[in-house]
């Protein structure tokens, strides 16, 4: 991208939950800005279109994918020996606002190749991803708490935004002087989106662009279904906690303490389930 | 009740009076002659009032009191012979049910012949129904994939159900299955809204016409001579009869005449009467002279011989009630149709599901019959088949058909040689919803694996059906496994061993079952609907209550 574009761009950097120490795994998609200038492209699908252009044929006859996405174009590598799942980097194209401001401010617009956020295809919104990565910045308490409900996320296979969860947790965290054990934070955190994820008067806004209520793009239906799955877990972790906990917040085999393996709880056999 | 008590009530009444005293009859019956002061104009109406011996009891559904005026049978719920239609409340003796009887025919006096008022709803023609010589007729009709022209006419098919009795007489049942027009010179067929089932059975043949106007009296009540209906009828419809005649003579013993009619909302209603080709009501008549000489056919005079009509159209087939419609449109996979699987689809079925797809294995026995949606009455079978028949016999509106027990085989003799899984995801992602009753642990394990687009539900029990456990995907068998490992039943005692088989079940009875299946399934259906957050559970029972546990 580099050379392709040279002085048409200004240098990249991630964002994502690498940038923002919020990654679950050893192995995590990579989201990489590419900060475009403003006189780079005429308008900002043909921003989209041209990045997308360029690694299409950059990859050609190899087993790279290429593929345009949301605001990013995915780039998916061959799964390699010894990996669970392919290298996925996301390649987000953004283009100043206007000539040269860029480096003074880091505002980015972003264009959107589908629904997204409540915007139609083919718009695009202002964000400052460098703002969103500050905001995270040396909150480790509230980032251990958002990785443990990112893993509840993936693990339960849960459609909320990562962004959503990233925002609501440092709100909920905010100002909070109880217990710092990992648990007293969680329980409180969760009780918290329990409490105020569904109610219309909750807004958060996204710290690269204040106008973006990232709430108010949630669907009532999936705000009532998160306050519903906070008030679900509370409840049964609070009557058994030793089932419940690590159901819902998987332990990671690769960094478990237990190096025995364990061979896993059997399959129900067929006499204990019935149809 | 004596004329002396029923006399002294009524003068108790404000703008009652009683005309002629009341007296008994050799039969108990009391009778005698009211008045209704209207407040205008100084106008009464009056009313013959028949009270049964066993009043205030209500017996084979008819009120044991009857207030009577012929001159008002054009309002509101007046019936045929003038009596006022009423759906009293109740009371606990009859001097408190008589005045309430008292207030509601004021009541009546002062809504419809007073204020002059419509219902809002509107009120079917009054049918009575009679045997045709010595047996009843029912058609069942649907609405239809197009509009009908206005005065259309043609020939009507129709299909049998199973016959039924009533007042100790035979009941011959049929169901429409569409509508031919005869109007135009190219012939255009209508096809009746339901199953393909029902469309694809022997067909009969019969007439219909669509009428002018409603074939009513007081706009309440049908026609009931021929005279009447005759100039509903255009000329052509009527040459019609007399055509179908010509080819049919020889091969219909009788045939139904559909008469349509549209209702004030748009809706076509047909009312069938049953004729005999051995005794038909028409007669040919001549008009015109010399070479503009042409025979025309009419009505004889004469009772009509009407049947009963039912409406069966999805909307009035589950107009008392139904699952979300959003669900019911889904396409459904059902797969292991035991115990719960089949109550599952019985169920989904009655609540108005439009396409439902039944997989198994195994063979429906006898012994499956105590706690399953199965009959004894179909004997042994392969449980699909069997399924796929109850089904279609409980709903006209719902297109069922069956997986062959094969794709057990396909699917995990794919799984153990592949680990992408696209190509079993494709096999089920033609269905939206999926529920696994199958507690094939590998069949779910694959299912699971495959990604299919389909929304996944798998249902099981434990054994004396002490919990029910309902998991959705994704991550069913991770659900599945938890909720079992953390319930811990006891599950190795206590089973029931069927004859000749070496596979022992669980035991539980229909009761145990499909209460736990119903109070899941009441869940599921809001779940599938959007009207409750889609969440994994399990049902629990305790002394008092059963209980939804949400994981």
């Amino acid at each position: 991208m580099h050379n392709h574009y040279g002085n048409n761009k200004y240098s990249s950097f991630g964002s994502g939950s690498f940038a923002k120490h919020t990654a679950i795994n050893i192995k995590f998609d990579l989201d990489l800005v590419e900060p475009f200038k403003h006189n780079a492209f005429g308008t900002l699908q043909e921003m989209f279109d041209d990045v997308y252009d360029f690694l299409a044929e950059e990859y050609k006859d190899t087993d790279v994918t290429v593929r345009k996405q949301k605001v990013s174009v995915g780039v998916s590598f061959p799964i390699e020996e010894g990996d669970e799942k392919p290298v996925e980097l996301d390649v987000v194209p953004g283009r100043e606002l206007n000539d040269g401001d860029y480096l003074k401010s880091n505002d980015l617009n972003l264009y959107f190749n589908e629904d997204h956020w409540g915007f139609k295809k083919g718009t695009n919104q202002k964000t400052n991803i460098q703002k969103q990565i500050d905001h995270i910045k040396g909150k480790s308490s509230e980032r251990e708490i958002i990785r443990l409900l990112k893993i509840w996320k993936k693990h339960k296979d849960k459609k909320y935004k990562s962004f959503v969860i990233e925002l609501a947790v440092i709100r909920a965290l905010d100002g909070y002087s109880g217990d710092m054990d990992l648990w007293s934070r969680l329980k409180f955190v969760m009780e918290y989106l329990r409490d105020h994820i569904a109610d219309n008067s909750f807004h958060l806004y996204d710290p690269g662009n204040s106008n973006n209520d990232v709430i108010a793009a949630m669907s009532d239906y999936d705000r009532q279904a998160f306050k519903s799955d906070m008030f679900i877990m509370l409840n049964n972790i609070d009557s058994n906690p030793d089932y419940y906990l690590p159901f819902y917040f998987e332990i990671n085999e690769q960094f478990s303490e237990y190096k025995e393996k364990e061979s896993g709880a059997p399959y129900p056999t067929s006499t204990k389930r019935f149809g | 009740m004596t004329s002396d008590k029923v006399t002294k009530l009524i003068e108790a009444v404000s703008r009652i009076d009683i005309v002629d005293g009341f007296t008994i009859n050799e039969n108990d019956v009391l009778s005698g002659k009211i008045k209704v002061n209207t407040c205008e104009d100084g106008t009464v109406l009056e009313w013959n009032v028949i009270i049964e011996p066993c009043y205030p009891f209500k017996v084979m559904g008819v009120e044991p009191i009857r207030f009577i005026n012929k001159d008002l049978v054009n309002y509101l719920h007046i019936m045929e012979g003038g009596s006022l239609c009423m759906h009293p409340a109740e009371y606990d003796n009859a001097e408190d049910q008589f005045i309430h009887d008292l207030e509601q025919l004021k009541e009546w006096v002062d809504k419809y012949y007073i204020k002059g008022k419509k219902d809002k709803h509107y009120e079917h023609l009054v049918v009575n129904h009679n045997p045709i010589r010595g047996q009843y007729y029912t058609y069942c009709f649907a609405e239809t994939q197009d509009e009908f022209e206005d005065e259309d006419f043609g020939q009507v098919y129709y299909t049998s159900l199973v016959q039924g009795l009533k007042n100790e007489k035979i009941m011959i049942n049929f169901v429409v299955q569409k509508f031919t027009s005869h109007k135009r010179i190219k012939k255009k067929v209508n096809t009746c809204l339901i199953s393909q089932a029902y469309l694809n059975n022997e067909s009969f043949s019969g007439i219909y016409c669509l009428l002018k106007g409603a074939p009513s009296v007081h706009n309440k009540f049908l026609i009931k001579d021929f005279d009447s209906l005759s100039k509903l009828f255009t000329q052509n419809q009527k040459d019609f009869i007399h055509a179908f005649e010509e080819i049919y003579r020889n091969k219909l013993k009788y045939f139904p005449l559909f008469c349509g009619y549209r209702l004030p909302n748009g809706e076509i209603h047909w009312q069938a009467m049953v004729l005999f080709m051995d005794d038909l009501p028409i007669e040919s008549f001549r008009v015109g002279t010399g070479r503009n000489r042409v025979w025309h056919t009419d009505f004889k005079s004469g009772t009509i011989p009407w049947v009963q009509t039912e409406n069966i159209s999805y909307k009035h087939f589950f107009g008392r009630g139904a699952m979300p419609q959003i669900l019911a449109d889904k396409k459904i996979l059902i797969m292991g149709i035991g115990a719960i699987g089949s109550i599952v689809a019985e169920t989904l079925t009655r609540g108005g599901a439009k396409r439902i797809t039944v997989y198994d294995i195994d063979d429906k026995e006898p012994g499956n019959v105590c706690r399953s949606a199965y009959k004894f009455y179909s004997g042994v079978s392969e449980k699909s088949y069997d399924m796929v028949v109850f089904l279609r016999q409980i709903s006209p509106h719902v297109e069922c058909d069956s997986l062959r027990s094969v794709v057990d085989f396909v699917v995990k003799s794919y799984a153990a040689e592949n680990k992408d899984m696209q190509y079993i995801a494709e096999l089920f992602n033609d269905y939206d919803i999926i529920f696994d009753c199958t507690t094939d642990n590998q069949l779910m394990k694959v299912l699971d694996a495959s990604g299919t687009t389909a929304q996944l539900v798998n249902l099981s029990i434990t054994n004396h059906a002490q919990d029910l456990v309902c998991a959705f995907s994704p991550k069913i068998t991770e659900t599945v496994r938890f909720v079992y490992t953390m319930l811990h039943r006891d599950a190795e005692s206590d089973l029931y061993n069927p004859t000749g088989c070496w596979n022992p079940t669980f035991k539980a009875s229909y009761n145990d079952i499909a209460s736990k299946v119903q109070f899941a399934l009441k869940h599921i259906i809001r779940m599938l609907s959007n009207q409750e957050h889609i969440c994994s559970f399990y049902v629990t029972e305790d002394d008092t209550n059963l209980k939804i546990n949400r994981t």
